[in-house]
């Protein structure tokens, strides 16, 4: 089921409707950040985490990461100051 | 994505890919124990899968990662000033498509002057889900990514997840 899908809109927390809030029981969690095992489900608080802060109009932190091709430490306002910058995240897995 | 970010590179946007955990580790791509083994598995991403866009590789402890929410195709379109213009919970180039075209039209009503104020806006995307990709890739990550892969869906089976 898509979240908010067999829903009105009375009954949705604040923010959005997802089942974390819903849930009995506490989703799992992942004991580290760089996990062994694919687990589903600790997606769901963090889901919900993602919900409740960063978001749209506010500032996002100023972070510093190693660029890849040449190994310079960078920063996100590096290219805020010239662009509009897509900020996609994800893994080679 | 590379076709997107190869359209609007010209037209003045900047295309960054945060390089996290992998998300569905096996024996070919294990999870990261040291920067030296992510830099290398940020290198296989770009040089295996043809990546074009700009790769930033978050450290060892995933503190980029922890700062902008922890899944793992998160989306977010940043403009002056780092104000975040908008997100999404999993990347969507149809809609993020449109957002840069917008983003257009508001640089074209900057420049002619036009009055403009922020407005707060949500959406629900609809992301396609193209499964037989995933599991084609997740089956190059080695046997344990699969097993793992097929535990996930019989729980979400049981736990439909909230989100997409």
């Amino acid at each position: 089921m898509l979240y908010g899908e067999g829903r009105t809109g009375e009954q949705l927390p604040p923010v959005a409707g997802y089942r974390f809030d819903l849930m009995t029981e506490p989703p799992p969690e992942y004991p580290e950040y760089n996990y062994p095992n694919f687990l589903a489900g600790p997606d769901e608080a963090e889901w919900a985490d993602f919900q409740r802060r960063m978001r749209v109009g506010t500032t996002a932190p100023d972070f510093e990461a190693l660029r890849l091709k040449d190994g310079a430490t960078v920063r996100l306002s590096d290219y805020t100051g010239e662009s509009t910058v897509v900020l996609e995240f994800g893994s080679y897995t | 994505m590379e076709a997107l970010a190869d359209a609007y590179r010209p037209k003045g946007f900047e295309f960054l890919f945060v390089f996290t955990r992998e998300a569905h580790p096996g024996e070919n791509f294990p999870r990261h124990t040291s920067m030296e083994q992510k830099i290398e598995h940020a290198r296989a991403f770009r040089d295996r899968l043809g990546v074009q866009r700009t790769i930033l590789v978050d450290d060892l402890e995933g503190t980029v990662h922890h700062a902008f929410g922890l899944l793992p195709d998160m989306c977010y379109v940043i403009g002056r000033r780092n104000r975040i213009l908008y997100r999404a919970d999993w990347t969507n180039a149809d809609a993020l498509q449109m957002i840069l075209d917008y983003q257009l039209t508001r640089s074209e009503q900057r420049l002619s002057n036009m009055k403009v104020g922020p407005n707060y806006c949500e959406f629900l995307g609809f992301r396609p889900r193209v499964w037989d990709k995933v599991v084609a890739h997740i089956h190059g990550n080695g046997p344990q990514a699969v097993e793992d892969w097929k535990a996930g869906l019989e729980y979400w089976n049981q736990h439909p997840p909230s989100h997409g």
